[in-house]
């Protein structure tokens, strides 16, 4: 399966998209922090910027194991700096 | 710099909506600063992740409550584009006494912002250039 991972912010820009894909067998469950980890093996530009850096499912931060599907909203949230 | 102190007759004109039955409102505005790092700085864009944003800064501004003991806690944040020296950012929180508002304002605002997610970009006067 293919997860879709919403960027925002500096990751955004280091990334030059909005959005990456992160290959998943089907067979193996995939828990929110083995995508991070994926996200940082594929991106090692980006690991810099996912140090302190979550999750968000379906516009709630996850907990490290809290399991994903093709069919949830993923979005990694770090750096924010509202107000 | 400059400090500025006036002393009126009578009751000061409201600064915002009542007070909600309490004694104590503090209302924080967060301002676009002209500068940054000794740099002009022509606005600063605000990206938010929506509706995450507004789900988080409800669930702050309900924590807020139930911890401080607090009436009423508005927020208000802005999106887009915002020129130096406008505001972006508004919270108004209002206790029966001072220390709780004083309190939970800091208290909102750090939680904010690690939490929220909302980022914001310098456009820098005179350039293109934006800065994350």
């Amino acid at each position: 399966m293919i997860l879709k991972v919403q960027l925002f912010g500096p990751l955004a820009r280091t990334a030059s998209c909005r959005v990456l894909d992160v290959e998943w067998p089907v067979a193996e469950r995939a828990c929110a922090v083995e995508v991070m980890h994926r996200l940082a093996e594929g991106n090692p530009m980006l690991r810099p910027l996912l140090t302190g850096a979550r999750l968000a499912v379906n516009g709630q931060y996850a907990g490290p194991e809290d399991l994903v599907t093709e069919s949830d909203e993923l979005a990694v949230i770090a750096m924010v700096s509202g107000g | 710099m400059s400090a500025q102190v006036s002393i009126l007759d009578g009751p000061l004109a409201a600064s915002s909506p009542g007070a909600y039955g309490g004694g104590a409102v503090i209302c924080f505005e967060g301002v676009v600063r002209p500068t940054e790092d000794g740099r002009p700085v022509e606005a600063l864009d605000y990206e938010v992740y929506e509706p995450m944003a507004q789900h988080t800064l409800e669930q702050l501004a309900g924590q807020a409550v139930s911890r401080f003991g607090l009436l009423v806690v508005e927020v208000e944040h802005s999106r887009g584009r915002v020129p130096a020296g406008a505001c972006s950012f508004r919270l108004r929180v209002t206790s029966s006494h001072r220390a709780a508002a004083l309190e939970a304002t800091a208290w909102f605002i750090d939680r904010m912002k690690q939490e929220a997610p909302i980022w914001k970009h310098a456009v820098w006067a005179g350039t293109t250039e934006v800065t994350p």
